[in-house]
C-alpha cells in the first residue's frame, strides 16, 4: 500500500460535472481529489475484500443471536423500535448496503473503526467517480470496484416486482440527494418502477403511506438514519402500514456503535477487530469514546490514561449523545501527513468495493477528502 | 476488479445531479411575503408592480397546479371543497382578481357544482394566495415572470407550490384552512430531525 502523488487531470472538475458528479468541492474545498491515489497490491485488496466480509458475515450472525435471545438491553432502544426490528427480521426484509470502515497501512489484519450500516454515502464517489478516474489514468491498472454492477444484482434479487421503489432524502442537500439518486438510477436498471420524493414530502392518510399523488408507498429507499425516524411522529405508522423499508429496521442493530463492544464480546481477539467495551476501565491505554449514533465522525472524543480529552468534534441530531462506547486508541495509518480510512463497500452483505477518504485529523469527518486507488 | 467493464448511466446525464444545489434555507417560505389578494399590495413599498404579479401568478396558476384525475383524489390533499375543474377554479378566482378581496361576502363563494362529474376530467385546488420576495429596495423586480407563486394550502395550513410542500403558514393570519376530506393526507410526519444536517455517514 503506497500514497502515490498524481498529476490531476486539467479538465476533472467539468469531467466530475459530466457524469453528474455535482459535490466534488464542499465549503469550497475540493472534496473529490486526484493529486494523489493509494496503490495496492492484489494481495492487499484481497485481504481488503475478505476483512469486510467476514466482519459482514459477523454481523449478521450477531444480529441473528440478538433477535432469538431478545437480548436489546445494550442498544437503549424503544420497544417500537424493537417491534420494528423484530418484523423486519421475521419477514426477511432484505438490506441494500453498508461501509466498513477500516484502518490499514497495508500489513498486519485491517481494523474494523466502525461500520456505516444505515445511511452511508460516499458511494457515488466509489462506485463511478473513481473508476472513471482510473479509465483515464491507468490502462493496465485495476480497482476494487464492483459496486455498480452488484448494486444492480441486488435490486433484482429483492423481490419487488410489481411494486414502485420510492426514494426519499432531506431537501437541500445536494450530496444525500446525488447518493440516493444513483441507487434510484441502479434500481431502474435493475428493471424497477421508482419515484422520488423529499421525506417531509412522504403523506399518511390514515392507514398507508402515500407519495405527492396520493399513491401507496410500499417500499421506501430512505436516506434518513433510523434513528431521527425514531423520533419522529410518522414512525407510530410504520409497523401497521406494512411498509418495507431500505435500509431494513434490524439494521439499526448495527448502525450504532454498540455493536463494537458486542462483536469484541462474542469474537474476542478477532484480528479484524479492535478492543471495545461499555466500560472506559476495560480498555488499556489510550481510548476513542464514540456516541452510539454519532455521523461523520461527530462527538467521538480521544481519552488518554488520565481520562482527559485530546479531540473532540461536535454532534448533530444524536439522540443520546451520552451513550458511548469506548475502543482502543490505535496510531491511525499516515501516509504523507494524512490519515487514510480505506472505506470496503459490502452491497447485498457482499463485499464489493473499495472507497478512501483521508484526513490531515486523524478522525475522519464530512469534510474529509476522496482520493481513488487502484491495484496492479 | 474488472478492468473492462463500462458503467452505465440510466438517470444521471439527462436527469443529473448538477443544477440542485442546496441551499441553506430550511423554511421556504422565509424571504418571502405570502398575500391572499391584490388588496394586500397597497401596504407594500412597490403596490403596482406587486399587483401585476400577482395577476401574472394567478394567469399561470391553472397550467401549474396541481391535478387530479378526480375530484376525491384532489380533496383528499387539498380539503373538502377546496377543488374544482379548471373552469370552476378560474371563475372562483376571479374574486381575487382586482378591486374584490378572497371570501369578499359580495362574491359567490367557489361552489363545487353537484352536476359536475367528480371523475374523468382534471381537478386542481383553488388559489389561497401568492408568495412574492420580501424585497424591499430598488427598481421592483416584482413585475419580472415568475416574481410571484400562486399558493395552494391544505387542512393541514401546509402552504404548497405546484404539488411541493412549503410549510406552515401561521394560523393566525389564515386561520380559514379548507376542512380535511375524509381521505385527508397528514405530511411532514417525517423530516423534522434532519431538516439541518445531512443524513451521511
Amino acid at each position: 500500500m503506497e500514497r502515490l502523488a498524481v498529476e490531476p487531470r486539467p479538465d476533472w472538475r467539468e469531467r466530475a460535472e459530466k457524469i453528474g458528479f455535482a459535490f466534488h468541492t464542499i465549503n469550497g474545498e475540493p472534496y473529490w481529489c486526484e493529486d494523489a491515489a493509494y496503490s495496492f497490491t492484489p494481495a492487499q485488496i484481497d485481504e481488503l475484500d475478505d476483512a469486510a466480509q467476514r466482519l459482514e458475515d459477523m454481523c449478521l450472525e450477531l444480529v441473528d443471536g440478538i433477535i432469538q435471545r431478545g437480548d436489546y438491553a445494550s442498544f437503549h432502544l424503544t420497544d417500537t423500535a424493537i417491534a420494528l426490528i423484530e418484523q423486519s427480521w421475521q419477514r426477511q426484509d432484505k438490506n441494500l448496503y453498508g461501509r466498513f470502515d477500516l484502518a490499514w497501512n497495508g500489513t498486519g489484519a485491517p481494523k474494523l473503526l466502525e461500520y456505516n450500516a444505515d445511511t452511508p454515502t460516499a458511494l457515488y464517489e466509489a462506485s463511478v467517480v473513481q473508476w472513471e478516474w482510473l479509465d483515464s489514468f491507468c490502462n493496465h491498472c485495476d480497482q476494487f470496484n464492483g459496486i455498480h454492477e452488484t448494486l444492480i444484482e441486488a435490486w433484482k434479487h429483492f423481490g419487488l416486482w410489481g411494486h414502485r421503489v420510492h426514494f426519499t432524502c432531506v431537501r437541500d442537500h445536494e450530496e444525500d440527494f446525488g447518493t440516493a439518486e444513483y441507487l434510484r438510477d441502479t434500481a431502474i436498471q435493475a428493471g424497477l418502477d421508482t419515484d422520488r420524493l423529499y421525506i417531509d414530502e412522504i403523506g399518511w392518510n390514515g392507514k398507508r403511506f402515500v407519495d405527492l399523488a396520493a399513491r401507496p408507498i410500499t417500499v421506501l429507499f430512505k436516506l434518513y438514519p433510523w434513528e431521527w425516524l425514531l423520533q419522529e411522529e410518522f414512525t407510530a405508522n410504520i409497523q401497521s402500514s406494512g411498509i418495507r423499508m431500505i435500509e431494513p429496521a434490524w439494521k439499526m442493530l448495527l448502525s450504532t456503535k454498540a455493536i463494537l463492544p458486542l462483536l469484541w464480546q462474542a469474537w474476542p481477539d478477532h484480528e479484524n477487530l479492535l478492543p471495545a467495551s461499555f466500560d472506559r476501565a476495560a480498555i488499556r491505554g489510550p481510548c476513542m469514546a464514540k456516541p452510539f449514533w454519532g455521523r461523520e465522525g461527530a462527538g467521538i472524543s480521544r481519552l488518554s490514561e488520565t481520562g482527559a480529552t485530546l479531540d473532540s468534534v461536535p454532534v448533530q441530531g444524536d439522540p443520546a449523545p451520552e451513550l458511548r462506547i469506548y475502543q482502543q486508541a490505535i496510531d491511525m495509518p499516515c501516509f504523507d501527513g494524512f490519515y487514510p480510512v480505506l472505506g470496503v463497500w459490502v452491497v447485498a452483505s457482499r463485499a464489493c468495493g473499495l472507497g478512501i477518504r483521508e484526513d490531515r485529523s486523524p478522525i475522519t469527518r464530512n469534510t474529509s477528502r476522496f482520493v481513488p486507488h487502484l491495484f496492479e | 476488479m474488472r478492468k473492462s467493464r463500462v458503467i452505465r448511466l440510466a438517470l444521471l446525464g439527462t436527469v443529473g445531479l448538477v443544477g440542485l444545489a442546496g441551499c441553506d434555507d430550511s423554511d421556504p417560505l422565509a424571504g418571502h411575503d405570502v398575500l391572499r389578494d391584490q388588496k394586500e399590495c397597497a401596504s407594500r413599498p412597490d403596490p403596482d408592480g406587486c399587483r401585476i404579479a400577482l395577476a401574472d401568478a394567478r394567469a399561470q396558476h391553472v397550467q401549474t397546479a396541481p391535478r387530479f384525475t378526480s375530484r376525491e383524489e384532489c380533496e383528499t390533499q387539498f380539503g373538502l371543497g377546496n377543488c374544482g375543474t379548471p373552469q370552476q377554479i378560474l371563475s372562483a378566482n376571479d374574486a381575487f382578481s382586482t378591486a374584490q378581496p378572497a371570501g369578499d361576502p359580495s362574491q359567490p363563494a367557489p361552489q363545487p357544482q353537484q352536476q359536475a362529474q367528480s371523475s374523468g376530467g382534471v381537478f386542481m385546488p383553488m388559489l389561497m394566495g401568492y408568495m412574492i420576495g420580501r424585497s424591499l429596495a430598488g427598481p421592483s423586480p416584482w413585475s419580472a415572470p415568475g416574481a410571484a407563486q400562486p399558493l395552494y394550502r391544505d387542512p393541514g395550513n401546509t402552504a404548497y407550490t405546484g404539488s411541493k410542500p412549503l410549510g406552515q403558514l401561521s394560523a393566525n393570519r389564515f386561520p380559514d384552512a379548507p376542512k380535511a376530506a375524509p381521505g385527508y393526507v397528514s405530511r411532514g410526519g417525517f423530516g423534522r430531525t434532519g431538516t439541518s444536517y445531512s443524513a451521511a455517514s
